[in-house]
């Protein structure tokens, strides 16, 4: 039984050698299709990554009746700030918002209506399952129906312009990245069917010798995993390099730091000998039907 | 040993065989003798599986080769030699590694391997081409290395397919000749041909066929 097997290693080896142009193109496309999906996943993770960035910025900004006084506004205050949803937040006091005031416009505002008009105001942050429009609406609800709140604010047609484009990037992702596997594992399984083609007289005598379907798969099914390896191989190096070279030139813009070198490289790996299983298997499965 | 009771196997756009019966015996040698499109080689595709078989009963050893599975066909060709008329020898392999090729499907030892390859490969007289390749042999060779892979597996029976077919008249004799000498060893061996005149003189049995009928010997 382990001879056979070692046999029919050897056999796999013998065979990518004796159809070595096609395993060339087997192995090119296993290498090409990885290195798409891994820049794919880049490009994603990268979206992904400036995309949680800013929505970390998002902010409800909620003012508070102008006629409490300082007590009552720090109550209010201290009151949204212990639910759940929020993360941190920052109180603005009247005088503080007169500060912003005169930041921003260069007067005093006590000089310009001869009072101070402004609330007292809070600034919170959401915790991340509240970072998106339903989420803030939701928010924006259960803080409406305290009684001493005036007025929430918050980005909403920003947010929801950003929402959809994200789910639209995302769902084309996804959509893309599936349509590229199976047309990945199509092209993989019909360069298999061109090295069994081109190995045809020597299964079909195999055939006649009586050989069982496992003793006639098994070897291009490895062929297939041996193609996958040295094709996932190539496109960790690919990938490796790529990293390297867009880091140095781009970063902190675009940061490829998000994967360890050994995982990218172990994960091509697993997805090339993955294709080129899944190719092999489809390709023999047509043979032997026919 | 093999029994054709009539044995319709026919497709297109060959014509196959027709109600055909014949009865061979163990160890006898049969010649399948004809034109080309007779049906000889539909008799020895039937023999080993590769032909559907549409009426009648095709006995070996006992067993109805038209009921059997592809598992139980598979293992039936473990248990046949074939000889080809074009040798059908992997010309990347060596003699060695292409006469070992039927105890590889067997799933024989490897230490088994080694000493029942040398045994044919020396009932054959060949044991000099042993790390030849193929394409370094003449045709009359070739025929050798393909009959000492047919011979390696210990047959019951030996199928040979215009084993002549590609050969001068001299290594033509020389290929009939081993076949005789493997039937005295007990091998049924069931051999076509068209070549009338390689057969005139022989003791054994000839079958003659015309479009896919037998007709008188």
């Amino acid at each position: 039984m382990i001879s056979s097997f070692i046999f029919l290693i050897g056999e796999s080896f013998k065979g990518i050698w004796r159809t070595r142009v096609q395993s060339f193109s087997s192995i090119l496309m296993i290498m090409i299709s990885i290195s798409l999906l891994v820049s794919g996943y880049f490009v994603y993770t990268n979206f992904n990554r400036y995309s949680d960035e800013l929505k970390s910025s998002y902010q409800m900004e909620v003012f508070f009746n102008s006629e409490l006084d300082s007590i009552e506004c720090r109550d209010s205050y201290n009151k949204i700030y212990s639910f759940p949803f929020i993360k941190k937040g920052e109180y603005i006091s009247k005088k503080r918002a007169g500060d912003i005031f005169y930041k921003q416009f260069g007067q005093d505002i006590n000089f310009v209506f001869g009072t101070n008009p402004l609330p007292c105001s809070g600034r919170y942050d959401m915790v991340e399952s509240f970072r998106n429009i339903d989420g803030l609406n939701e928010i924006k609800e259960k803080i409406s129906i305290l009684s001493r709140v005036e007025d929430i604010h918050y980005p909403s047609e920003f947010i929801i312009k950003f929402d959809n484009l994200s789910s639209d990037l995302i769902a084309g992702f996804i959509i893309g990245g599936i349509i590229f596997l199976f047309i990945s594992i199509f092209i993989i399984s019909n360069t298999i069917k061109m090295v069994i083609h081109a190995r045809r007289s020597q299964l079909e005598l195999l055939i006649l010798l009586g050989a069982s379907n496992i003793f006639i798969k098994t070897p291009l099914i490895l062929e297939g995993i041996f193609h996958g390896i040295i094709g996932g191989l190539f496109a960790g190096g690919i990938s490796i390099l790529m990293k390297t070279i867009l880091t140095y030139l781009f970063y902190p813009t675009i940061s490829l730091q998000i994967i360890l070198n050994s995982i990218l490289i172990f994960s091509c790996l697993i997805i090339g000998v993955l294709f080129g299983m899944i190719g092999s298997i489809i390709g023999i499965g047509r043979y032997l039907e026919k | 040993m093999v029994h054709f009771n009539k044995i319709t196997a026919t497709y297109f756009p060959n014509i196959g065989i027709d109600n055909f019966s014949l009865r061979i015996n163990k160890g006898e040698m049969v010649f399948l003798v004809g034109p080309t499109g007779a049906g000889k080689s539909t008799v020895l595709k039937c023999l080993y599986g590769d032909v559907n078989i549409q009426k009648g009963i095709l006995s070996l050893e006992g067993s109805d080769i038209t009921k059997l599975s592809l598992k139980q066909i598979q293992k039936l060709r473990r248990k046949i030699g074939i000889v080809f008329q074009d040798y059908r020898l992997i010309n990347e392999r060596t003699v060695f590694d292409n006469i070992s090729l039927p105890l590889r499907i067997d799933k024989t030892p490897s230490s088994q391997i080694k000493l029942r390859t040398n045994e044919a490969l020396y009932e054959i007289g060949i044991e000099h081409l042993a790390k030849r390749f193929p394409s370094e042999l003449s045709s009359g060779e070739q025929q050798r290395v393909s009959i000492c892979r047919a011979l390696v597996k210990k047959p019951v029976m030996i199928l040979a397919d215009e084993p002549t077919g590609n050969l001068d008249p001299e290594a033509s004799i020389e290929i009939v000749k081993i076949f005789e000498r493997l039937s005295e060893l007990g091998i049924t061996i069931v051999m076509s041909t068209h070549n009338h005149s390689l057969i005139q003189n022989t003791k054994h049995t000839i079958i003659n066929l015309h479009l896919g009928t037998r007709v008188l010997s």
